[in-house]
């Protein structure tokens, strides 16, 4: 701290942004030692220590105050971590070398909203669910929705490429925002071009979104909006296997369609989910203690492994549908064995599993992949879409499931994230895996980091946030070891042979989790040379180094040369 | 400094590229190279040599600038192979010295295309289009040129080569290859880029409509985009550019929106209602579809219609500015005795370009510059205008940064972007 005592620190940053939003307290410190990093929940519930304490939190309500207490950092050689929601689940927010943490929840405004240019102003610290109702309560949408939509900020997304549960649609964040106002790492406020294709040069916002608070730190945003859907028409589809199903895609968007959502699960996605069908128990749990958005009975967006014991109730008439008695008696008996004790065992052996899984899915289920599709906007021109969009489907081999499948998926989109807690309460962990290419490479992505994982957790896959030129894969995983160092090891293991799997078959290591601490590493392995590039962004924006330091392959300490 | 070329200079780079690939310009030198790694070379006799590298693309002059080095002039002609078409995903990639129209031919005799961009924007070599940002290079149905690039491959000023990585959309990093796009060169040499291309359109459909005004053209531009339109091009005469363009007789102010939709044909056919459907709302009424394929046919170079010479002024406005910006560029020319007349197109999601012809009383084109037009440029500016070919000002000494991390020397293409 430059010699500061913490007293001295405290007066310093309460100069800034007022005594009570700064906080040097044990217990809040301890609170913004982390995100959602599934390593850093493993470490904390298996009683592992703290490594990283940031020294100070301030809530600065202006970008006056974040620009002066990012001078201060600079004077005093500390490090400034951005946080918004701590919704990040790859170690953004880990405050490597302490400092000050700026949490951008005061600054949580909408500006404005302009009818004619379909735009919208909005502070970085902005809430994502709070922030949509609003648009939805004046007839407008963002179009984003995470799962994290609930606990993540406006500045998050922007931060690391964010995409919503609607992107094929509506686009991913990046595609969503027209400039930013950003404080940079030496606390200059700058405005990005607003209206960037009339000014020469290069497009300013594209090279700050995705930066993960390295450069700076995002304090507004002017982002695209769209009127609110006038209808919004849902599908399942069934297909034969990953290949059918993932062509149907391509065929699809390569028509010029554009469904908001396309979510393809792969054989054992499908079966997993399929059988969660059934296992209402946990998210009736889930209702009565109030960490879930209200799930419904039935099957969540993204199933995870079954996580508590309970009565199996009654068995939907459609839910049936493909899949024998027998078969319901095998998953219901797999998906118990492995919640209980089973699950132990069952997720120390995942090639097993793996392999237990991917005969059941073919030779029980019979009923291939599941896909769910979706369309919304003006009436007139989304029908017609919806038309040939299903008539594509059909076509490419695809059979119509009909309205439910889709329903239900969106009753529960955003329960998945609420189901991973008791899994670590077990002693294992979960965590996903986002990659993308283009449809050439797709198949060798898929299978290679299916296999690379594969041989440490049990994993399913999802297709989604499709492109016409390519998509992006989900991978699901769960395991567990014995002891802290273990587990940290298998889960450092998975990441490591998972993202260089990706990178050698040409796939990029995030689609829109970003980067964080969890994929600095693959960062040079994906970027090369490219990096270069990222070097000298950091040496014009924060050539101190000040800025959420150790981060995404750049350097914890010191300067860094550009060539 | 010696008028002539440094000997030791010219048979460098004549090592590199080939004798025949060689032509001195006074102490300057013309270079045609046949690939990145021949470029990469050149950057590192550059720095031996203390020249500078200039960019020209399908162009080969030497660039008037004070600075006093040498300067290797890139003439990336020889460069202009595709390098692999995936059909699969509809990306090609091409080197960055094959022509934006060669290239759409490539494509179009396999069924595929760039993209619905006028192909009077697409004249330059690749790396040209890529290089320098301009709005020309957009269209609703297909956004801008550069979200077409789905990754590039340069050479920096010390000769390093670099690939950014090339996927749909990634969450590893800011838009690496964005701070090529629109550098000119200044940054780094685009030696390739992949792009993602489209399938021709099934059906194209050509739509002609009568307006009231150009506010109300406008609006119904608007409108329909609102809901969702997504025509391939859509342009709206005032009524003395309709007569110039086109030889359209207009009433008083009535102003001439043409449109086509492209796509499956029920889409195409449901853009087309679209649009038929908000100029209704404003006020318009169909014409006849000779016009639309009148334009048409001058949009895509198959009319022997002679073409009104390229207008003097060109700005771009967000849709709700482009009906104001409008009316100041017209009340400015009254004020100051000129006549002018206007079309608008280009337009994306976030606005479009006005493409404006001021004449004297007599009827002769401004020259750029003249006080007359700026006067006029300085009206539309204030009226909410963004007058084409500005450098963002207010981010210069960030670009400076930039710049002086990748190019400490300041070989690349010094004259430019200061």
């Amino acid at each position: 701290m430059a010699g500061l005592g913490e007293e001295e620190l405290f007066n310093a940053l309460a100069s800034i942004v007022g005594g009570k939003c700064v906080s040097m307290v044990e217990r809040d410190r301890e609170v913004y030692s982390r995100d959602m990093w599934p390593r850093l929940l493993i470490r904390r519930r298996q009683g592992g220590e703290i490594e990283h304490l940031p020294h100070a939190i301030v809530w600065p309500e202006s970008e006056r105050e974040v620009a002066a207490v990012v001078r201060l950092a600079n004077k005093l050689g500390m490090a400034i971590i951005p946080y918004g929601g701590g919704s990040g689940v790859c170690g953004g927010a880990v405050p490597l070398r302490g400092g000050i943490t700026i949490d951008m929840k005061r600054m949580d405004a909408i500006q404005s909203i302009s009818r004619e240019e379909l735009v919208t102003d909005v502070q970085a610290g902005a809430n994502g669910e709070r922030f949509e109702r609003e648009l939805r309560a004046k007839g407008y949408t963002l179009g984003h929705f995470p799962s994290s939509i609930y606990c993540s900020t406006v500045g998050g997304w922007l931060a690391c490429r964010a995409a919503g549960q609607l992107s094929t649609k509506y686009g991913k964040i990046e595609d969503r925002v027209v400039g930013l106002t950003f404080v940079t790492g030496k606390g200059q406020v700058i405005q990005t071009d607003e209206f960037a294709r009339a000014r020469r040069g290069p497009d300013w916002t594209q090279l700050i979104v995705g930066s993960e608070g390295t450069l700076g730190i995002i304090t507004s945003a002017r982002l695209r909006i769209s009127p609110a859907p006038e209808i919004t028409i849902l599908r399942g589809f069934a297909f034969e296997s990953v290949e059918e199903g993932t062509r149907a895609i391509r065929k699809v968007m390569q028509r010029g369609l554009r469904p908001a959502v396309v979510r393809l699960y792969d054989e054992v996605d499908t079966f997993i989910n399929h059988v969660s069908v059934f296992e209402s128990h946990s998210e009736e749990a889930l209702e009565t203690s109030g960490l879930c958005p209200w799930p419904e009975k039935g099957a969540g967006a993204l199933p995870v492994l079954p996580s508590s014991e309970g009565d199996v109730p009654g068995t939907p008439p459609r839910a049936r549908k493909g899949m024998g008695d027998k078969a319901l008696r095998l998953g219901r008996r797999l998906g118990s064995r492995i919640k209980q004790g089973a699950t132990a065992a069952a997720l120390t052996r995942p090639k097993l599993v793996n392999s237990t899984f991917g005969a059941l899915a073919n030779s029980i289920s019979k009923s291939g992949c599941k896909m769910i599709i979706g369309l919304e906007g003006p009436r007139l021109r989304t029908e017609v879409e919806a038309q040939l969009t299903f008539a594509a489907l059909e076509r490419a081999g695809g059979t119509d499931e009909g309205e439910e499948p889709g329903l239900k998926w969106l009753a529960h989109r955003y329960a998945v994230s609420y189901k991973m807690s008791p899994m670590f309460r077990e002693g294992g962990f979960v965590d996903t895996m986002e990659v993308a290419s283009t449809w050439e490479r797709l198949p060798d992505l898929y299978e290679s980091v299916k296999k690379a994982i594969g041989a440490h957790a049990v994993v399913m896959a999802h297709f989604s946030h499709a492109y016409a030129d390519g998509c992006s894969i989900y991978f699901s995983f769960a395991g567990r070891a014995d002891g802290l160092l273990e587990t940290q090891n298998t889960y450092d293991a998975i990441w490591r042979d998972g993202l260089a799997a990706a990178t050698r078959v040409g796939g990029t290591i995030s689609h829109h989790h970003g980067i964080g601490l969890l994929k600095g590493q693959a960062m040079h392995g994906e970027h090369r040379e490219a990096m270069t590039l990222f070097r000298a962004l950091k040496n014009t924006f924060d050539p101190n180094n000040t800025m959420n330091p150790g981060k995404m392959g750049l350097p914890l300490h010191g300067e860094m040369k550009v060539l | 400094m010696s008028a002539e070329a440094n000997p030791a200079f010219l048979a460098d780079i004549a090592a590199i590229v080939g004798e025949g690939n060689v032509r001195p310009e006074g102490r300057h030198c013309h270079a045609n190279p046949s690939s990145a790694s021949e470029i990469s070379q050149l950057a590192k006799c550059a720095n031996t040599h203390r020249a500078t590298l200039i960019p020209v693309g399908k162009g080969g002059r030497s660039m008037p600038t004070d600075d006093m080095r040498p300067q290797i002039l890139l003439n990336m002609g020889r460069m202009n192979h595709v390098l692999h078409l995936d059909p699969t995903s509809l990306v090609v990639h091409a080197q960055a010295g094959i022509t934006g129209l060669v290239l759409e031919e490539l494509l179009n005799k396999r069924g595929l295309t760039l993209g619905a961009f006028a192909p009077a924007g697409l004249g330059s070599s690749l790396g040209g289009l890529l290089a320098v940002r301009t709005p020309g290079k957009s269209s609703r149905q297909h956004g801008t040129l550069e979200n077409m690039v789905l990754g590039v491959s340069a050479v920096l000023s010390d000769g390093r080569s670099l690939h950014t990585r090339v996927a749909p959309r990634r969450a590893s990093g800011p838009d690496f290859a964005r701070i090529l796009c629109g550098s000119e060169g200044t940054l780094g040499i685009i030696t390739s880029a992949h792009l993602r291309v489209h399938k021709l359109p099934e059906s194209r459909l050509l739509v002609a409509f009568r307006l009231p005004n150009m506010e109300e053209a406008l609006a119904a531009v608007r409108l329909a985009m609102r809901e969702e339109a997504s025509p391939a091009a859509v342009r709206v005469y005032d009524a003395s550019e309709a007569m110039a363009h086109l030889e359209e007789q207009c009433e008083g102010e009535e102003a001439l929106l043409v449109a086509a939709t492209a796509g499956p044909t029920s889409l195409a056919a449901c853009d087309r209602d679209l649009i038929a459907s908000a100029v209704s709302a404003v006020g318009g009424v169909r014409a006849s579809e000779d016009i639309a394929a009148a334009w048409w046919e001058k949009r895509t170079g198959n009319s022997d219609a002679p073409t009104p010479p390229a207008p003097n002024l060109q700005v771009s406005a967000t849709p709700r500015m482009l009906s104001p910006v409008y009316d100041a560029i017209v009340a400015s020319c009254k004020e100051q005795g000129l006549q002018c007349r206007a079309h608008a197109s280009r337009f994306d999601r976030d606005g479009g370009v006005l493409f404006v012809t001021v004449l004297d009383a007599e009827g002769a084109m401004l020259a750029a510059r003249s006080p007359e037009l700026n006067a006029v440029s300085d009206a539309a500016e204030s009226a909410g205008a963004y007058l084409l070919g500005k450098p963002n000002a207010s981010l210069q000494r960030y670009f400076d940064l930039l710049r002086h991390g990748l190019d400490p020397e300041n070989l690349l293409n010094p004259g430019v972007l200061r």
